[in-house]
């Protein structure tokens, strides 16, 4: 199949400031491109190079194998449409007068739009799905609405691709879902897309390609589910992602998605295997070792230099359990009671009442051996690098 | 399908004018030209009135004396008509202006446009040059002042709004001043007078030769805009949203900004600095048909010609002497449009 968009080595500088080199990319029909990356890292640049807003300075942008340069602004408006972020109006013209200026293209310099036009245009609102809009001012719908009334007037500009900006950045949850599912059944009709985002999981959850761009260049390029990894989005945002995958049993599916590791992991997902033991205490520099004073008088060593009202976790498969006292060689030890034991896939989770409720994943087959029961007596063995300690304001 | 287009013909259409509103842009002008030739110090009679100007193209007996006919055609008629025109000029020139640069606090000499043309005329006085040559620098400087402005916003082969706003500014203060010295080196008693009063506006010395050379500018300058209103809305969207959109935005708001001054040159070259007709208007138009430009831009130009003609008729009538155009627009309009903007709180725009 020939490709609908293509970029060639393309370049691009404000004066001396290089924004992007060397770009390349192929897209079909009907594809959904992401651009994804960090503030400032050229996907708006980009965005306005593929819509001759800004030429290349060099390498080509090709629209089935044309090169847009070449095009007059009238013709590239009815094959390329162009989403904003945010859309305002200085007067409230009607939903409708709005969308039929996606006719503009298409009529000559003094004339105005006929009743053709205004099919078109409702036809338009109709897939959006908001022609009970139309007569509405465009100033007084939600910021939602407003995104959709600007789908639908692109939309009557007839393009074969649609170029978008940032198009939920400005929107609730909701209106996110209701533009992407737009984007989305577009794209089904044979739209192609290309949106910018700072969403890694709109990407993932809506199965797009993925373009991740960090400092002027592609880093990745190819499906979400490929490109989408831990290590490309560290790259590209500078930060710890991990990535989850769930099932949906009620859509009979899995869906994957990312979330900021470390401190936002341990408050959002304080559920899952290796951040349960989440505890606050007092970091103290003492003795030439530093400790943390828990709740209930226990004292833990850790390796911080923090000292001051600290949150703490250590990572339930980092913690030994024994029925015997183990040698006191340096590390954390605790003495607790089993409280309650769920064995399940090879794995046995114990509940322990050390002072503090402490939760230890350990191996179905190490806890058997060790001839720990519900009730009995246990000791917890712990390195000082296992406790990870966060500052609390 | 069907019930598609049957619920499209049930919709009131949002730009279509209301009936009520379509009779008194209609009849209100009419009537108040008519009215306008009437009143005034010398009185003439309405059926001669009516008469008189029926005479110009019908043979009609003469029932009327000689003075009369000349108090019609000579001054009153050339003078409402010259009314008219102004309000009708700068009320189109606001409005438009107001949709590219999409604020609803512009007027149409916020490019320096009456600053400039106000030096024109005051170097005409100071050097004391005859009506028609000093109405003819106004008009030239005017629109000069306007050329400096554009070409001084030019950035990146684009005209930013903020730049040609700044632009405006830094011509009109920097004209203002010239005004300034042109003021302070003129004779106090015959011509400093002279220029004070052609800077508040009036229409008492506008003659039938007047109308001969400014009609034909404004038919230019308001056909170019009505031309292109449609296109106004979308440039009002932004200049990049209306290029996506396949209008050639610079082109357009060079058009836009040509008609508009040629429009307000013209304008303040005969009547001299009018104020506020050009920012009210569009507001009143607004409030009474919406912000289509479609037809927000036909309805500003019988809004605003109904509205300078009135003003003008209170002017000459109400006191012994004239009262500069200029104070009673402001004088009248102001307090008009605070009552508005507290009666509808801005909900118009």
């Amino acid at each position: 199949m020939p490709c609908k968009i293509k970029l060639n080595n393309a370049d691009f500088d404000y004066g001396e400031r290089p924004i992007f080199s060397g770009l390349n990319f192929e897209i079909q029909k009907g594809d959904i491109l992401c651009l994804l990356g960090s503030n400032g890292c050229g996907k708006t640049t980009l965005l306005r190079c593929l819509r001759g807003f800004l030429k290349l300075k060099s390498g080509g942008c090709y629209l089935d194998e044309t090169d847009i340069y070449s095009l007059k602004t009238n013709t590239l408006a009815t094959k390329i449409g162009f989403v904003f972020q945010e859309h305002t109006a200085p007067f409230p013209y009607s939903v409708i007068e709005v969308v039929k200026m996606g006719r503009a293209p298409y009529l000559k310099i003094f004339s105005t739009p006929t009743k053709h036009d205004t099919e078109i245009a409702e036809q338009a609102l109709e897939t959006v799905g908001i022609l009970d809009l139309k007569d509405r001012k465009f100033t007084q719908i939600s910021g939602g609405e407003r995104q959709l009334v600007v789908i639908a007037r692109t939309l009557a500009q007839g393009p074969d691709v649609i170029l978008m900006d940032e198009p939920t950045s400005a929107l609730d949850f909701k209106n996110q879902t209701l533009v992407l599912r737009m984007i989305k059944k577009l794209a089904d009709q044979g739209i192609t897309i290309i949106l910018s985002t700072h969403f890694p999981n709109h990407a993932m959850l809506y199965s797009c390609k993925v373009a991740m761009m960090n400092k002027g260049s592609f880093i990745a390029f190819g499906p979400a589910a490929n490109v989408l990894t831990e290590d490309n989005l560290k790259s590209t945002y500078g930060m710890d992602i991990r990535i989850f995958s769930a099932d949906d049993p009620i859509a009979n599916d899995t869906i994957r998605f990312c979330i900021p590791a470390k401190e936002s992991t341990a408050n959002i997902f304080a559920g899952l295997p290796g951040i349960e033991n989440v505890f606050y205490g007092e970091a103290k520099q003492e003795n030439g070792g530093s400790y943390i004073h828990l709740e209930n008088g226990i004292k833990i060593g850790a390796l911080t230099q923090r000292t001051g009202r600290v949150k703490t976790y250590i990572t339930s498969n980092n913690i030994a359990v024994s029925t015997t006292p183990p040698v006191a060689d340096g590390r954390n030890i605790l003495r607790g009671e089993v409280k309650d034991v769920l064995i399940q896939d090879g794995l046995a989770k114990l509940d322990v009442n050390a002072g503090l409720p402490f939760i230890i994943l350990t191996t179905a087959e190490a806890f058997q051996k060790s001839g720990l029961a519900v009730n009995s007596t246990v000791y917890l063995t712990f390195k000082n690098t296992a406790v990870q300690v966060y500052g609390v304001n | 399908m069907m019930q598609k287009t049957q619920r499209t013909g049930k919709n009131k259409s949002t730009t279509r004018i209301s009936k009520k509103v379509m009779v008194l842009l209609i009849v209100l002008p009419v009537a108040l030209f008519l009215v306008s030739l009437v009143i005034g110090r010398y009185h003439v009679q309405f059926t001669n009135c009516v008469k008189i100007l029926l005479s110009t193209f019908l043979p009609i007996k003469h029932t009327w004396s000689d003075t009369d006919a000349v108090v019609i055609l000579q001054v009153r008629f050339p003078r409402a008509v010259m009314a008219m025109g102004i309000g009708a000029v700068l009320s189109i020139s606001g409005a438009s202006f107001q949709g590219i640069f999409r604020n609803p606090l512009v007027s149409p000499d916020i490019l320096g446009v009456s600053a400039a043309a106000g030096f024109g005329a005051a170097l005409g006085i100071l050097i004391s040059a005859d009506p028609a040559m000093i109405r003819v620098l106004a008009l030239l400087f005017g629109i000069i002042g306007v050329v400096i402005t554009y070409f001084l916003s030019r950035a990146y082969k684009s005209t930013p709004i903020v730049m040609l706003v700044l632009s405006g500014i830094v011509v009109s203060t920097f004209f203002a001043a010239l005004v300034s010295g042109t003021k302070l080196i003129a004779d106090p008693y015959s011509k400093l007078p002279a220029i004070t009063f052609w800077l508040m506006g009036g229409l008492n010395s506008i003659g039938l030769k007047d109308l001969v050379w400014t009609l034909p500018l404004m038919v230019v300058g308001v056909t170019g805009l009505l031309l292109v209103r449609w296109r106004i809305n979308i440039l009002s969207m932004g200049d990049e949203e209306a290029s996506s959109l396949g209008v050639n935005t610079e082109l357009l708001k060079a058009a836009v900004i040509l008609c508009s001054t040629l429009l307000t040159a013209a304008a303040v070259c005969v009547g001299g600095i009018i104020g506020w007709v050009g920012l009210v208007i569009p507001h009143i138009g607004r409030m009474l048909v919406g912000p289509d430009h479609r037809v927000l831009l036909p309805v500003c130009l019988v809004l605003g010609a109904v509205y300078l003609l009135a003003v003008d008729d209170v002017a000459r009538t109400i006191a012994a002497s004239e009262i500069p155009l200029g104070i009673l627009t402001a004088l009248i309009g102001a307090p008009f449009f605070g009552y508005l903007i507290r009666k509808t709180k801005g909900g118009w725009s």
